[in-house]
Parts: C-alpha cells; structure tokens; sequence
C-alpha cells in the first residue's frame, strides 16, 4: 500500500532563530500583531509498505534520525489522504 | 606520516587542506565519501565546504555517507586523529562524534572574515597563545546543553574562543574536542592561513599541534 505523510520540524521552545525573528519585527512593523513567530520545515512524501503501522514506524524513525536534529528541533508527523 | 582529505559531494576547501597538511610534511591523499577502508592513515580530515548544499541542516546528510561509518569505528579503535573544519565540525556535531549542534549565525548573516582566537588548551597548542584565522560560515553559533559546557571547559577540551564572539556561539567556544582526544572540530579555517601567499601561517600552527596528537 501506498501512504502519504507530512512531518513538521520545527525549532525547540527558547532556541533563537534570527530569521523567525528578523520577520515577527517586520510584520509588527507592517502593523501585523504577530507573537512567537516560528519558521519550520515541511517534508511531504509517500511511500510503500505493508501496513500503515510499517509506515508510520519507518517515517517516525526517519523524521528523529534524519529530518532533525533532537539536540535543537522537535517534529510532528501526519498521514495524509492523497 | 599519512592523512586523508575526505571529500562529499560539495565540499570546496578540500585542495587548500590537502596543501596545508603536505606542507607539514603529510603524505596526503582524497578520499571519496563512498571509501570506507581508513586503516593506513593516521588522520582524517573532513574539510569545509557545503555537504550536499546544506539544504536539510548542514551536516545532516554527509553523516550517513559510508566513509563516516568507518570514521565511527577509526576513532572507537583510537588508530588515529580526525579533525572537521567548519562543515567538517558540523558534520562531527551530527553524528555525535562530537556532542552539541549549530544555529544559524546570531545576527542571521553569512560571516567572512579573519578573526582573532585566544588559545584555551595549551596542551595541545603549546608553542601559540593567539590565533588569527579566517572563518566562513552561517551555521557557526555553537550550542550545547549547560552539563556538556561544564564538561568542555573542565576538561580542557575547548580548543580556541573568539576574543570577539562573531556568531552568538556559547561561551565564545570555536573549536573543541571529545574526551578521548582523537576527534577535533573547528569553526575557523586554519586551511586558509598555511601557506606562502596567505595573509599569515597561523593555520599550520594549528595543523603542526594537531599532527603532534598523532600517537
């Protein structure tokens, strides 16, 4: 079977990042009123396998091993209907 | 003695390094990233450069490559010394070669420029206590937890501090090693102060140290 995901990775809570921040100032000066702007990647893709348990497990272990760093980022995961 | 200068699919500072060690009297040879069989040299070196172009996080993906598996085990036996430049260090950091992780830059630019360096383990950098070396990156904001820190600084593993933090990196830190002493990795590129025509030979004090490391 067939099987879509979608893993979101994005900055730990307290870790600075220049760019999130260089835009929530610039927005709020655009007179948006933004708070606690996070940027985060996006990963979509599918793959094959037997079970959707098989896939999530292969794309859970992908997404901590891979996708990011555990010393700076978390990640989400989502299957999605494709 | 022998050294090898591994090479990823976007590594740049590669023939700069391959010259820095031959002029301390290395006999040098590139590795492609796929070559596993490291036995016969006495360090590795994983020079700057864009790995893969950096796009997942910088690092990320030459860790996986063959050649650092063979790194893993290189160290775990003790045969010799490896060392990481810039993308070098980062991928280090990423396979947990070495502990920590990198940020963007502070101030989110991309940093050119030569830098000055005070000299924190004089053990192994005994004959320099000031450094001035060029750094190249905008992934060099060095960040690891508060227990790790304690540790580095104990334990004499921070190699080098910024006199001047350019990048936000924690505790000013540089360069550091692991607690075996056989895996070393530096932001500033001791490659691009090693030869003649350079701005100064700082560099090859740096490559001369590490080579002293060599058992």
């Amino acid at each position: 079977m067939r099987y879509s995901f979608v893993v979101h990775v994005k900055m730990n809570p307290g870790v600075f990042d220049p760019r999130a921040s260089t835009i929530e100032r610039n927005l709020k000066k655009m007179s948006y009123p933004v708070e606690d702007l996070k940027i985060g990647k996006t990963f979509e893709f599918s793959l094959n396998a037997e079970s959707e348990e098989k896939a999530s497990f292969i794309v859970k272990e992908m997404a901590e091993k891979v996708l990011s760093n555990p010393v700076l980022e978390d990640f989400t995961l989502e299957r999605v209907e494709k | 003695m022998k050294a090898a200068v591994v090479v990823f699919e976007g590594t740049n500072c590669d023939r700069e390094t391959f010259q820095a060690l031959k002029a301390i009297n290395f006999d040098v040879d590139y590795i492609w990233h796929n070559w596993t069989s490291l036995e016969n040299y006495d360090m590795i070196v994983l020079p700057g450069g864009f790995s893969y172009g950096d796009y997942l996080r910088p690092g990320a993906i030459a860790r996986f490559s063959p050649v650092m598996k063979s790194v893993e085990s290189y160290t775990m036996k003790d045969r010799g010394i490896v060392v990481g430049i810039c993308n070098g260090f980062q991928i280090l950091t990423e396979s947990g070669l070495l502990p920590g992780a990198f940020l963007k830059n502070k101030y989110g630019n991309f940093i050119c420029k030569m830098v000055d360096l005070e000299v924190e383990n004089r053990d192994i950098f005994t004959d320099v206590g000031k450094l001035r070396l060029y750094i190249a990156h905008s992934d060099g904001n060095y960040t690891t937890d508060e227990k790790t820190l304690d540790l580095l600084e104990r334990e004499g593993r921070v190699l080098f501090k910024y006199t001047q933090n350019p990048n936000g990196s924690i505790h000013s830190i540089a360069g550091i090693s692991n607690e075996k002493f056989n895996v070393f990795g530096m932001m500033p590129h001791p490659e691009r102060s090693s030869l003649p025509y350079h701005e100064n030979m700082d560099g090859l004090k740096v490559f001369e140290a590490l080579k002293r490391c060599v058992k």
